[in-house]
């Protein structure tokens, strides 16, 4: 039977269908069609022919859709708009009710994601603090650093005449400046005495070139007289206090320097440091009283070029690539340029550090973000009756993927102010343990967590936005979605991933700790132990023989010997060394080192063949006493008695060391030359007897007070000073395994939500089960197989690229570690224990259960 | 010009001119082009509403659901000060292109 409401109702529903038709044009037509029905009935037509009048005049859907076309809302398709907020306020507002209803499943999520956040933001900020060396020179574009190939790579001395030359003969170039410590100086003023000074010997335009900035004085001037110095923030408030220092004289070493410039502190972010600075002809003055005639076969200067606007590295490495060839016809060594601001890169291994943190970053970003996957799709089927309802009342796919990934990015916001926090609270922390100094300055991190949080809030929302919005709504609504399918296929994949990256960082983590420990008992081949390195500061070198005599006769020292570098971490090298039978064409980088006749006895190395210098030779100032690398390179057979002719004089072999290590284990063992010059001592080592280190230390430092009462006893135990070069070793340990702790954290709240939630849905099968004769033991293994076996196959996937990725870090180290099973295994076993732990708590809570209470609930 | 086109021009004067003495509604909107027309004009709802809408998003009128006195849901549309200047603009127009047409026919006659 004919009612005008059902009739309006189909004609409305009619209209419905085309997708032109929004819901208030929809409700503006029926308006009008009742208006015109109403008229019709007046005049006395019956309501069913008066519908079908009205509703004829109004025209055929189609006709009627295509003139709304041409006005038709740019937002959003069709009549979804009426059931889902057009605004991404609406879809926060809606996301915030659902966090406030479900707060366990928000907090994991939250929690999970801000810690990865935070520790992404801190990372990230470490990150592009390290970048940001070296670039607050004002032309650091144009400013680079002169290096040799053919000599050691990590030691950037160019000929001492390099500068000089490139300024005045390449036309690209706009200044060339030479810089060179003068090693470790006791600055004195008055009564004042500053000892362990680091004095750099620059040329005048130095301060022109680089941007250290002066508190007092003028840069370009400064150092234009030779006898001018200028000296850093720190010496100048130590020496002068409140007075100013400009015109003030002080003395090194005894010579006398006028002040003529005072620098602010360096900048943070500086690869050169020093206390003060000298005009180069210093240096110059030192070699010539050395007995050094300054010459292209003198390498110690570095040299850092300012070039005109516009030249490339290239194209300067081009221009300059055969100068020392050109000068020295002797010298095979081509030179090139690197960007002064990439010194940090080059001269570390940082860039390998940062690369494995951003690594380690992404990993803990991507494992937050599959726990928010995880659960979101987990509660997939408690979502689809919401979701098919929606699709039924005309909610379209578009609608409900910006719906929930409003929700994801809703929940990435407050996830990111919470790490911003969690940030704040860590940064004292995380400075300690990175070394660095960064600060959460809001120009910086504002830009990154936003990022990051919208990143995680697209990366993590993505996925279940299009799977939940994929449903079919007649499916869903009987009921038909189980919780197998894709959905819980994805869930059982993504915790095998995030526990493969966890394993793999713990892998990782494990293998770091392993090489520190490696380091530290290996084997030197000299006896580091009781060995300490005391520096002799400017006229106390003269005085050497008096201290040795006084300490050896006081028994305050075992062995004492003075060298000319530290042996630590030996850095002087030469290309050429030469001797008869040497193949031409073979470039021999060598290292060297000058020192006394007691130097074997004093470190313990062993003796290969022939012998030590002597006393009792004292011809033995002409001869060479090399290693076994060395000898090696020299081809078959004993090298005593061979001749040698390095740095251009020639002498007898006496002597083969057997190897010791005299640089980082990160290098081979390289050739060694050792010459007799006690005179050259820079600094010596004393060996202490065994027993009481504080007593002996104390009698030391009464002699030394004897014999050098103007010079502080200044000293360093070799177990210190090459601990030092592992501290980015170290410290990188220290932060992976944090890290990692993080990481698997957020693994394991991933791990429990994922859990709790799986044991609530099989509630009612545990029940029936129990109730059935299932005893406890056995719904325990039911409910914990699945996940174990996750977490078990994703040690599968991890040890692998575990394997490929730690073997090629320790490749950089000639002496290393090795991986070994037990790592491996270890790994294995507390990721099985952690994942157990994780959910087996509340496992048990549902094995435990009465059958009757989940029976009754569901 | 097609009969459709001229009819579209004029939708807008038209509307803005039935709406300068008051607020209305679409069905008396319809008919009351019907009737100033003489029956000659017959506007139908899926012409009207996206003019209206057009004319709303231009600022020319307002409208506002109320409940009618025959106790319905009704849009009523109401001129606004940028309406009414659209209006006396319009009418300018129209009068200038009556004048050259009534011009125009006088010097040539009818077409048939």
């Amino acid at each position: 039977m004919f009612t005008l409401e059902n009739a309006v109702r189909a004609w409305k529903r009619n209209l419905a269908k085309d997708q032109n038709l929004e819901d208030t044009y929809i409700r503006e037509l029926e308006a009008v069609l009742r208006d015109e029905v109403a008229d019709l009935v007046r005049m006395g037509a019956s309501e069913e022919e008066a519908f079908g009048r009205a509703s004829a005049a109004m025209g055929e859907t189609r006709e009627i859709g295509r003139e709304f076309a041409k006005v038709r809302s740019p937002l959003g398709r069709g009549r979804g708009l009426r059931f889902l907020p057009a605004l991404p306020a609406s879809y926060v507002r809606l996301a915030l009710r659902k966090i406030r209803r479900q707060k366990g499943y928000s907090a994991v999520n939250i929690a999970g994601l801000a810690i990865g956040l935070a520790c992404c933001l801190l990372i990230t900020l470490w990150i592009s603090a390290e970048l940001d060396y070296d670039r607050f020179h004002a032309k650091s574009d144009r400013l680079f650093q002169v290096l040799a190939h053919g000599t050691n790579p990590n030691n950037p001395s160019n000929p001492i005449l390099l500068g000089p030359f490139l300024e005045s003969g390449v036309p690209e170039i706009e200044r060339a400046v030479r810089y060179e410590g003068l090693g470790s100086s006791l600055v004195r003023y008055g009564e004042k005495i500053l000892p362990g000074v680091s004095v750099q010997a620059v040329d005048p335009g130095f301060f022109q070139v680089l941007s250290f900035p002066f508190s007092k004085g003028d840069p370009a001037s400064a150092l234009e007289d030779p006898s001018h110095i200028v000296i850093g923030a720190d010496m100048a408030s130590a020496l002068f206090g409140e007075d100013d220092p400009l015109g003030k004289t002080l003395f090194i070493d005894n010579k006398s320097f006028l002040v003529a410039g005072v620098m602010q502190p360096i900048p943070k972010r500086s690869t050169v440091e020093f206390d003060a600075a000298v005009h180069f002809r210093h240096r110059l003055l030192a070699l010539e009283a050395d007995g050094i005639k300054p010459s292209w076969g003198v390498w110690s200067a570095n040299t850092f070029i300012l070039a005109k606007p516009g030249v490339s590295a290239a194209s300067l490495s081009a221009k300059i690539e055969n100068v020392v060839k050109d000068n020295d016809p002797g010298e095979d060594a081509r030179l090139s340029v690197i960007p002064f601001r990439e010194r940090r890169l080059f001269f570390t291994n940082i860039r390998q550090y940062l690369t494995l943190f951003a690594a380690v970053a992404a990993f803990i970003l991507v494992m937050a973000c599959l726990n928010f996957i995880n659960m979101s799709t987990a509660r997939a089927a408690l979502k689809a009756r919401e979701i098919g309802i929606r699709k039924v009342s005309g909610a379209n796919r578009g609608n409900l993927v910006a719906q929930y990934l409003g929700e994801s990015l809703a929940l990435s916001l407050l996830a990111s102010l919470l790490a911003v926090g969690l940030a704040r609270l860590a940064l004292p922390w995380f400075n300690t343990l990175s070394t660095t100094r960064i600060s959460l300055e809001a120009g910086r991190f504002l830009p990154a967590i936003l990022e990051l949080a919208l990143v995680a809030g697209i990366g993590a929302g993505l996925y279940p936005a299009v799977l939940l919005s994929s449903f079919k709504p007649a499916q869903v609504l009987r009921g038909r979605l189980g919780s197998s399918g894709k959905g819980a296929g994805l869930r059982r994949g993504l915790v095998v991933f995030q526990f493969g990256l966890t394993i793999l960082l713990m892998i990782g983590t494990a293998a770091v700790d392993k090489q520190l420990r490696y380091i530290r008992n290996k084997d030197l081949g000299y006896d580091r132990d009781r060995l300490l390195a005391v520096s002799l500061p400017g006229e106390s070198r003269s005085r050497i023989e008096v201290l040795k005599e006084t300490l050896l006769r006081e028994g305050a020292v075992a062995q004492i010997t003075g060298t000319a570098a530290g042996m630590a971490n030996l850095s002087w090298s030469s290309g050429t060394a030469d001797w008869p039978g040497r193949n031409p064409s073979f470039e021999v980088l060598t290292f060297n080192n000058y020192v006394d006749w007691d130097f074997q006895e004093t470190f313990g190395t062993a003796l290969r063949s022939g012998r030590f210098f002597s006393r009792d030779f004292p011809a033995d100032g002409e001869g060479y006493v090399i290693n076994e690398a060395f000898e090696r390179l020299m081809g078959s057979g004993s090298a005593v008695g061979k001749t040698l002719t390095y740095w251009k004089r020639t002498g007898p072999i006496i002597g083969v060391l057997k190897d010791f290590h005299f640089q980082s284990l990160q290098s081979q063992i390289q050739p060694l030359v050792l010459m007799l010059r006690p005179e050259q001592a820079n600094l010596c080592y004393l060996k202490i007897p065994e027993g009481d280190r504080p007593a002996a230390l104390e009698r030391i430092g009464t002699v030394w007070k004897k014999v050098m009462p103007e010079y502080p006893f200044q000293y360093r135990f070799m177990d210190e000073s090459l601990d030092t070069f592992y501290r980015t070793v170290r410290q990188t340990g220290r932060m992976a395994d944090t890290f990692t702790i993080l990481a698997v954290f957020i693994a394991c709240l991933g791990l429990l939500s994922l859990a709790s939630f799986m044991t609530e849905r099989r509630a009612r099968e545990v029940s029936i089960r129990k109730v059935m004769g299932a005893s406890t033991p056995s719904i325990l293994l039911l409910l914990t197989r699945e996940l174990a076996g996750g977490v078990l196959l994703a040690n599968v996937i991890a040890w692998p690229a575990a394997y490929f990725i730690m073997n090629n870090w320790l490749e950089q180290f000639a002496y290393r570690a090795t991986l070994g099973a037990g790592i491996f295994a270890l790994s294995a076993a507390a990721a099985l224990i952690l994942a157990l732990l994780t959910i087996g708590v509340q496992t048990l809570k549902t094995a435990l259960r009465p059958p009757a209470s989940a029976l009754r609930t569901e | 010009m097609s009969s459709d086109t001229l009819v579209a021009a004029s939708t807008k004067p038209i509307i803005l001119f039935l709406l300068l003495s008051g607020e209305s509604y679409g069905y008396q909107i319809l008919q009351r082009v019907r009737s100033v027309s003489g029956g000659t004009m017959k506007w139908s709802s899926a012409m009207l509403y996206p003019v209206l809408r057009r004319m709303e998003k231009e600022g020319l009128i307002v409208a506002e659901w109320r409940v009618s006195e025959e106790n319905r849901m009704r849009k009523y549309y109401k001129l606004t000060t940028a309406g009414r200047r659209e209006l006396a603009v319009e009418q300018a127009r129209w009068i200038d292109v009556m004048k050259a047409m009534k011009k125009i026919w006088a010097t040539a006659g009818t077409a048939d």
